[in-house]
């Protein structure tokens, strides 16, 4: 039998791109191991592309796999710790339903945090009139009809998880990295919007309060290992 | 099993590499154009607004990258497990992150600066910047190195994935705004990987068929 190995995440000390894998790890019951890397670490990374293939962070190693990508982790994580829909004993058909509607979820959410995530990480972007240009333009329910949303807009986000949830989940009956990938999203929105998001979007909400209530993830939640931003 | 429906605009757009995948899989398809009204009206079937949109046996579902997914899934083209799955996810991701930078940093703003070009070559396809602290994961060296620990001429050992399609149709829409001979001089690998995949039978059969559609995208070539 292999060895098990702890798994290592190596990324800075913010939550950003690595968080989703961190709560999919959390919620399969997976130690990890934090490597924090700083700035001054960045010109090392660049120059070990052996394990750094793109220059990039967050990279993830056990004893299976090494690899970079942040979707690629998180899908990784979705086959091997059965976050990806499918129940034991799934026919085909089933699993490939699951899986679709865990994907077409998980690119909806992507699509949303690239237009989000500047407001939230770069400070020249961090104003008022930005982040109230992205809730005119992919938040507020009244937007979703106009020419320039193409795809990224909340109210897409809730209206699938209200058709394809069950029990409080996003998609289907059980917890999915779709989940972790949707809490990541809507604690950015929360953190920017507070009360104004929770009461226009408010089964987006409650999904993000029964994820983040789930013994696991309260307690990942909880812990250290949960960065402030 | 019936023909799968693929819901789309007459382009290659988007929908190409599911396309490509269909057809190296020997899988025959339909090809409806897709009704504008219809996509912000039946939320149901147009969740996010957007097409394409794809209808099979097990499936109607969409995000082009979703799709493709399950694609692959299917029909054989996402590795023999889920190392190789990884793989393959790693090179996906690597390839569109390049071609949303093809878009915004050269395609749209070459329109605008006649600079754009030449400095999207120099930041993201000159080997020479590939170690600089720019890149934010976009460049073309990144998907040379990947393709480089394979030893079949595929991204996988085990041979064709749908990383291989996504890559050429990458490398396609790069050909759209530079020349063939650059970018083969550049990176030839990864320009005879594009050749490879292009010659496989079923895909040049493709190619030269009625459903491959002769617009690349509005914008590009």
């Amino acid at each position: 039998m292999v060895q098990e190995t702890t798994p290592v995440l190596f990324y800075f000390g913010f939550r950003a791109k690595a968080e989703a894998v961190r709560l999919a790890l959390a919620a399969a019951g997976v130690e990890f191991e934090n490597q924090v890397l700083t700035h001054a670490d960045v010109p090392a990374v660049k120059k070990d592309p052996a394990a750094y293939p793109f220059g990039q962070i967050p990279r993830y190693r056990d004893g299976e796999v090494d690899l970079v990508q942040s979707g690629a982790i998180l899908r990784y994580l979705g086959r091997r710790h059965g976050l990806y829909g499918a129940p034991a004993g799934a026919s085909e058909a089933e699993a490939a339903r699951a899986a679709a509607l865990v994907d077409q979820l998980l690119e909806g959410v992507a699509d949303l945090r690239s237009r989000l995530v500047p407001l939230v990480y770069r400070p020249n972007l961090q104003t008022e009139e930005a982040k109230q240009e992205h809730w005119d333009l992919h938040v507020a329910p009244s937007a979703v009809d106009g020419p320039e949303v193409r795809g990224g807009h909340v109210l897409h986000l809730q209206r699938f998880i209200e058709r394809h949830g069950q029990g409080g989940f996003a998609v289907g009956p059980s917890l999915t990295i779709a989940d972790v990938a949707l809490l990541d999203l809507t604690d950015l929105y929360l953190s920017k919007h507070a009360d104004k998001f929770s009461l226009v979007y408010p089964a987006l909400a409650d999904h993000h309060a029964k994820i983040a209530a789930l013994p696991r993830i309260a307690a990942y939640l909880a812990s250290p290992r949960r960065l402030p931003k | 099993m019936p023909k799968p429906r693929l819901i789309y605009f007459p382009i290659q757009g988007r929908a190409e590499p599911i396309r490509l995948a269909l057809a190296a899989a020997g899988v025959d398809f339909e090809f409806e154009a897709a009704n504008k009204e219809a996509i912000k009206s039946d939320a149901e079937h147009y969740p996010f607004y957007q097409v394409p949109r794809y209808i099979d046996d097990e499936v109607d579902m969409v995000q082009s990258m979703g799709i493709l997914r399950h694609v692959a899934r299917k029909f054989n083209l996402y590795g023999k497990d889920r190392v190789e799955m990884a793989r393959v996810e790693e090179v996906i991701e690597g390839c569109n992150d390049l071609i949303m930078k093809l878009f915004t940093e050269c395609i749209v703003k070459a329109k605008e600066d006649p600079g754009a070009k030449d400095a999207y070559w120099a930041a993201r396809i000159d080997p020479a910047s590939a170690a600089g602290a720019a890149t934010y994961g976009a460049h073309m060296a990144f998907l040379d190195r990947l393709l480089a620990r394979s030893s079949s001429g595929y991204y996988l050992d085990s041979g064709l994935s749908v990383a291989d399609i996504v890559m050429t149709v990458n490398m396609q829409l790069h050909l759209g705004a530079f020349s063939r001979e650059r970018l083969a001089e550049q990176w030839p690998s990864l320009m005879a990987l594009h050749d490879r995949v292009l010659a496989l039978p079923r895909i040049a059969a493709y190619l030269a068929g009625p459903l491959h559609p002769a617009v690349m995208h509005p914008m590009a070539g």
